[in-house]
């Protein structure tokens, strides 16, 4: 029988979804080997019977905090999926700009005005396994559709898929990329980042912007020092640094200049 | 052993044919750096440059090859090797480079025959050229400042203009008489011209490592408590760009994919690398080399201690490509020359 898959949306773009999407050749296998119950980005009709849950999105609001247990409690895997479900994403900036107690008072009437400050509560925003425990985890803003498939091939199969525990550095060589650090001096955070997203952006001369995640086994110190010697300011790396990471430095509990 | 002299123009020119019979790889301007890349005009080669991102050792085992392909749909899984055996002229394959080659085919193609790399490998055809170095090559203290074999042709750039050839195969002179009309026969004028851009070359290169090359197996099997690796692993990235930017590096992983339907599948070999945090860890989650100063070792003693001791030649070619990529400054010529130091250090 083919298992089914409900897609569920948090604190996001709801770009991620999109991503899936757009695996425009891999379309008809996919739904040939999953059954979708649940996608609001493509179709109307839900169900609340799955065995398979795609959550995108972080985690930042009480509500968003008891629809993920209650997907918690029904769902035999979850798949985090996105930088926002993976790591609390861009999301998680706001973490620093306020306190959980008053739930960021002051940046939501920033944000939505006296009305929103009535009625939207806010926790810090969190990726999706600091609430509830996952078994997979997408990472990338938006996810690489390569990556995407092979995670839905390898739960298909029914079996691990392949870990990215090294740096983005892998696939700048693998696909002969003239190292943007190396070459032009920027602020590059593939030394510390996770592969996976076949250095899409360093293929084009942009630097990583380290969407995928810090790698546990990041040297953060030499990294940083080593963006110094390039010429940019200490604020200036901190900021790289929690641009897409802010949740991420603090559970791996990273150094900032 | 005949020499033969060619002007720009005629090697242009025996070059446009090479290219309607061959598929033909150079180095090419990739922003401010060069990569191997395929070329259809050969104004865009550039055969002499320093240095390109990888080196030409991916035309013989590239970065990921699919080994075989697989069906699931019968009784019993049925595969079939995938082979590429097409050939390849790479036009500016460098002495350091031509060794690297050497130093591969020892393992993938000695007494345990690859058929996959050797399918690729003896389809490439080697268009050697002399080059110049940049502050990160120290072929002189390796070794390969000068290619013996390895080659079918080998152009060296003389003052006069032009290059002089050298035949380094049998398939070298055929290619020769068919494709390079235009170049003349040269005497031992151009044989000093040869010699003279060596010369030149030796003495341009500015890195060198501060003991002969033999004695290096016995100054890395001394240093293995050394504190040089721990002060290099303190700022390593693990990156592993090193590894894979290296011309004498072959280690792999191998990965399967299946179709989503479950009917078909292939079995893909991708580089890897002993510099990565993941690379030694083994079923059951014990990680063999699980610090940067322990991977360091390893890698660094593949190239002069491991590998030299078992095929006697080192397994760095002095290309500087580690160098070049490094961006905490790891370099083989300055570990190598602190382990050197340390040593003396030790015996005075």
């Amino acid at each position: 029988m083919k298992p089914k898959v409900a897609f569920f949306s948090f604190t996001s773009c709801e770009g991620c979804q999109l991503a899936l999407l757009e695996c425009e050749n891999e379309l008809l296998d996919i739904l040939g080997a999953i059954d979708v119950v649940k996608f609001r980005e493509a179709m109307s009709e839900t169900s609340d019977e799955y065995d398979i849950a795609f959550i995108e999105g972080s985690i930042s609001t009480p509500h968003d905090e008891e629809k993920i247990k209650k997907i918690r409690d029904t769902a035999k895997v979850i798949v985090e999926f996105g930088a926002c479900a993976a790591t609390g994403g861009l999301n998680a900036m706001r973490n620093s700009m306020g306190t959980e107690e008053d739930h960021y008072e002051e940046l939501r009437e920033k944000v939505y005005g006296p009305v929103g400050v009535e009625h939207f509560r806010s926790t810090k925003a969190r990726p999706v396994h600091a609430v509830v425990p996952v078994e997979l985890t997408i990472p990338g803003c938006p996810v690489d559709r390569g990556h995407l498939l092979e995670v839905i091939e390898a739960v298909l199969v029914g079996r691990s898929p392949r870990q990215f525990d090294h740096p983005l550095c892998v696939e700048c060589k693998l696909n002969d990329t003239v190292c943007v650090v190396e070459a032009y001096g920027q602020m590059c955070m593939g030394p510390v980042t996770r592969a996976g997203c076949d250095s899409i952006c360093p293929n084009v001369g942009d630097a990583c912007e380290g969407c995928r995640g810090l790698l546990p086994s990041g040297n953060f110190a030499a990294h940083q020092q080593m963006l110094e010697e390039h010429g940019n300011s200490k604020e200036e790396i901190r900021l790289r640094y929690l641009m897409f990471n802010a949740y991420p430095c603090e559970e791996l509990e990273v150094p900032l200049p | 052993m005949e020499l033969y002299k060619i002007d720009e123009k005629g090697l242009a020119e025996a070059m446009a044919r090479v290219m309607e019979d061959y598929r033909v790889v150079a180095p090419v301007e990739k922003g401010p750096k060069h990569v191997f890349d395929d070329i259809e005009d050969w104004s865009d080669a550039r055969p002499m440059a320093v240095g390109t991102v990888l080196p030409p050792k991916k035309y013989a085992f590239p970065q990921r090859e699919t080994l075989l392909r697989f069906t699931l749909t019968g009784e019993t899984p049925e595969a079939e090797a995938v082979m590429d055996d097409t050939p390849v002229v790479m036009a500016g394959v460098h002495p350091c480079d031509i060794a690297g080659l050497r130093c591969i085919d020892h393992t993938l193609a000695g007494r345990h025959f690859d058929e996959h790399y050797g399918a690729r490998r003896m389809n490439a055809i080697v268009f050697g050229f002399d080059c110049m170095p940049d502050e990160h090559c120290f072929c002189t203290s390796v070794g390969t400042l000068k290619a013996e074999s390895g080659y079918d042709l080998f152009f060296t750039p003389i003052q006069t203009g032009g290059f002089v050839i050298r035949i380094g195969t049998p398939r070298g002179r055929q290619l020769f008489e068919k494709y390079f009309q235009h170049a003349e026969g040269a005497g031992v004028y151009e044989e000093s011209l040869e010699a003279d851009f060596r010369q030149r070359k030796a003495e341009a290169v500015t890195a060198h490592i501060d003991a002969p090359v033999d004695d290096l197996p016995e100054v890395y099997q001394e240093s293995m408590d050394s504190e040089v690796w721990d002060k290099w692993g303190a700022v390593c990235f693990s990156c592993g760009s090193c590894s894979l930017v290296c011309p004498t590096c072959y280690c792999f992983d191998v990965q399967d994919r299946v179709s989503l339907d479950g009917s078909e599948g292939r079995r893909d070999r991708i580089w890897d690398a002993c510099t990565l945090p993941d690379f030694a860890t083994v079923a059951g989650g014990h990680d063999f080399r699980p610090t940067a100063p322990k991977r360091l070792i390893h890698r660094h003693n593949r190239k002069f201690n491991y590998q030299q001791e078992r095929y006697g030649e080192p397994h760095c070619t002095g290309c500087g490509r580690c160098g070049r990529s490094c961006l905490v400054h790891i370099n083989m010529v300055t570990v190598a020359n602190e382990l050197i130091a340390e040593q003396k250090g030790e015996e005075a």
